[in-house]
């Protein structure tokens, strides 16, 4: 075949077949277009996140390599902060004791939290199940904070469950500013959120599946682990991964109800605030939660949606 | 005769107020096939569920193999059921699926492995074998559901609509598949199904259900040929009732019948008997009447030509008489071709003597 110029019209041969030219028409290049209708709903909340979220995050580890000179902070870049706190005792006790107490309290809330929910989604009527998500949604009425106040009131030398326990001839028992006190406000946090997230998942899975292993020789307790539990594996996950994240960054109840000793992450970026003015050490700390809860909600849910066991 | 597999003894199951089975009286033999069919809301999933231990009769007994089977719960007795939605659990592979119920007998590992292997070879699975469920398609997802069931070797299977979600030809494989199945391993198949085409297609016997009761217990021709209702005539289909009063009894099992649309002899059932002045309904089978233009036999009627529908290789006319009464008449195409039938058109509906049949019941 005789060579052809760019931009020669398509040629037609003896067998009336058309000959395209090789190089393709400018045409095919609008295949790229923004997807505008979209964008103008999702627009002002990307917006949002990068003015609220993700500049005070970058500011945030920036802050963290930033040095104090006479009680004032001085942008520059250096690893000083992190080096420092890295390589204190105290940071990876408080670090370790945070860990220990949000992930304890992510088992125990769950495994509390678990037959409250399956009871409610399978052994209650429809209305009453209604009336339960309702009554699990009042807590949230109140703010944490007064309730954590009013928790005091029930727990400390002289209060209410030790004027009980005084009746009985037993106590007192040290009930506030105690693990068990901050463990009472972990609950008190993340109980009612965490017994609704499984409920919802509980609620939808098909009751045919609980019938078929019934069928299949699977008795009722064994039917809770086999199926039940793994048809609401990601409901399950997610409020536990909830329950940690609430629970790692939790600042009141470690304070007023479990007395601030052994200090949590939370308490010692108080405490690194107020002495010295030392911001950049308080974003290391912070940042080092930030990539904690990162990491954790990443594998949660991954595990969560893993396609099999 | 040996002792049946499945006793259905005066079972009664509410609902609340709602009475979902009345008086169930059913006995289901080794190696049967056997369909309970009806419209939806009749009764018979309520009666599977009750063999297979997911309800619990209100009143009666169940036996399986003689013994009282009503306060056994769902996983101590040998009953697997296929679910209509299959519910096969999705967060298991295929082969694990089918394992469940071994492993639920606690064989070890290896062994029930094994066994759930060759049941996925039997069905022609054995490549899917660690797929996810979600990754089959609908006719491979049924042959799971058939093998995790039939994985344990259970005396009977359950199946509760199977077929119904998947499209008419792979409804019609599948039905191979089953009575295959079933006459290899020889055991008991209680199939509900609300398809009359796929009850006859399998089952040794059927067993029609109405609002909570049985009206007819029988094999599929018995049913097609001598329905006992009027009911059952018309769940069957391709029926013309009329109904009518006797006036004279004739030789044999022959006796004239009055009614409003005009006179005709029908044929009585064996071992039902009539007195003249007893109303009677009459069935008469669609295939069985003739059509011609000029009137050659005693029982008939003077009908208009109203419409016709095409079923596969047979012609459904549909006839109107002078009284507003509505036929239907089955014809083989040629037979159709060669009368000639045209809509509007004047002719008379004939049939022999013995093919109206008076019913047994109302």
């Amino acid at each position: 075949m005789a060579s052809r110029k760019k931009g020669d019209p398509p040629r037609i041969d003896a067998g009336m077949s058309v000959v395209q030219p090789l190089v393709p028409a400018r045409g095919d290049r609008k295949s790229f277009r923004l997807p505008w209708y979209g964008l103008s709903f999702s627009m002002p909340i990307l917006v949002w996140q990068l003015v609220f979220f993700v500049f005070p995050l970058a500011f945030l580890v920036a802050i963290s390599f930033w040095v104090v000179r006479n009680y004032r902070m001085v942008p520059t870049f250096e690893w000083l902060n992190w080096s420092y706190m890295l390589s204190r005792g105290f940071f990876w006790d408080a670090y370790l004791h945070t860990l220990a107490m949000a992930a304890g309290a992510t088992v125990l809330v769950s495994l509390v939290a678990f037959p409250c929910a399956y009871t409610i989604a399978f052994k209650f009527r429809e209305s009453l199940k209604q009336l339960m998500v309702l009554l699990l949604i009042t807590p949230f009425f109140t703010s944490y904070l007064v309730r954590t106040y009013s928790w005091q009131v029930f727990l400390s030398d002289n209060g209410i469950l030790n004027a009980a326990l005084d009746q009985l001839g037993l106590g007192p028992l040290p009930m506030l500013n105690s693990t068990f006190g901050t463990y009472v406000g972990y609950f008190t946090l993340c109980l009612p959120l965490v017994v609704l997230l499984q409920l919802f998942s509980l609620m939808y899975i098909d009751r045919s599946l609980i019938e078929a292993a019934h069928n299949l020789g699977c008795g009722r307790v064994r039917t809770v682990f086999q199926v039940v539990v793994p048809s609401a594996r990601i409901g399950i996950v997610v409020a536990a991964l909830f329950c940690f994240i609430l629970t790692f960054g939790d600042f009141v109840s470690p304070l007023y109800l479990g007395g601030g000793q052994p200090p949590t992450l939370s308490t010692l970026i108080t405490d690194t605030t107020k002495s010295g003015q030392q911001w950049p050490r308080a974003a290391v700390i912070a940042t080092m939660m930030i990539v904690t809860l990162l990491i954790t909600a990443f594998a949660s849910i991954g595990f969560a949606y893993r396609r099999r066991a | 005769m040996t002792q049946p597999l499945v006793v259905f003894d005066n079972v009664v199951k509410h609902f609340g107020s709602f009475q979902a089975v009345e008086c169930m009286n059913l006995e289901i033999y080794k190696g049967e096939f056997v369909a309970i069919m009806g419209s939806s809301g009749c009764g018979k999933t309520t009666t599977l569920r009750m063999l297979a231990g997911l309800e619990k009769p209100s009143k009666g007994e169940i036996r399986l193999n003689g013994e009282r089977i009503n306060d056994l719960y769902s996983w101590e007795r040998e009953t697997p059921l296929v679910w209509q939605n299959l519910a096969l659990f999705p967060f298991l592979n295929v082969i694990e699926n089918v394992e469940f119920g071994l492993k639920m007998r606690g064989m070890a590992k290896a062994e029930r492995r094994k066994k759930a292997l060759l049941w996925l070879e039997r069905l022609g699975l054995e490549e899917f074998a660690e797929r996810d469920i979600s990754q089959l398609s609908g006719g491979q997802k049924q042959r799971v559901a058939l093998a995790r069931s039939l994985v344990t070797e259970p005396p009977i299977l359950l199946l509760d609509e199977p077929l119904s979600a998947l499209d008419a030809n792979l409804s019609v494989r599948m039905q191979s598949v089953l009575t295959g199945l079933q006459k290899d391993l020889g055991i008991t198949f209680v199939y509900v199904t609300h398809s009359q085409s796929e009850a006859f297609a399998m089952a040794d016997r059927v067993v029609i259900m109405s609002r909570g009761r049985v009206e007819q217990i029988g094999s599929p021709q018995e049913v097609f040929r001598e329905p006992h209702n009027r009911f059952v005539a018309e769940f069957v289909g391709g029926k013309n009732i009329l109904v009518g009063t006797v006036t004279a009894l004739g030789d044999a099992s022959l006796v004239r019948v009055s009614s409003e649309h005009g006179e005709f002899q029908a044929r009585l059932p064996d071992g039902k008997t009539v007195v003249p002045g007893d109303r009677v309904t009459v069935c008469l089978s669609a295939e069985h009447v003739d059509l011609s233009v000029q009137a050659s036999r005693p029982n008939r009627l003077a009908c208009t030509v109203v419409g016709e529908e095409f079923i596969g290789s047979m012609v459904n006319i549909h006839l109107e008489a002078k009284d507003g009464l509505e036929l239907q008449v089955q014809k083989m195409h040629a037979d159709y071709d060669q009368l000639g039938i045209r809509s509007g058109q004047q002719l008379f509906a004939e049939w022999d003597a013995e093919s109206a049949l008076i019913l047994r019941g109302e």
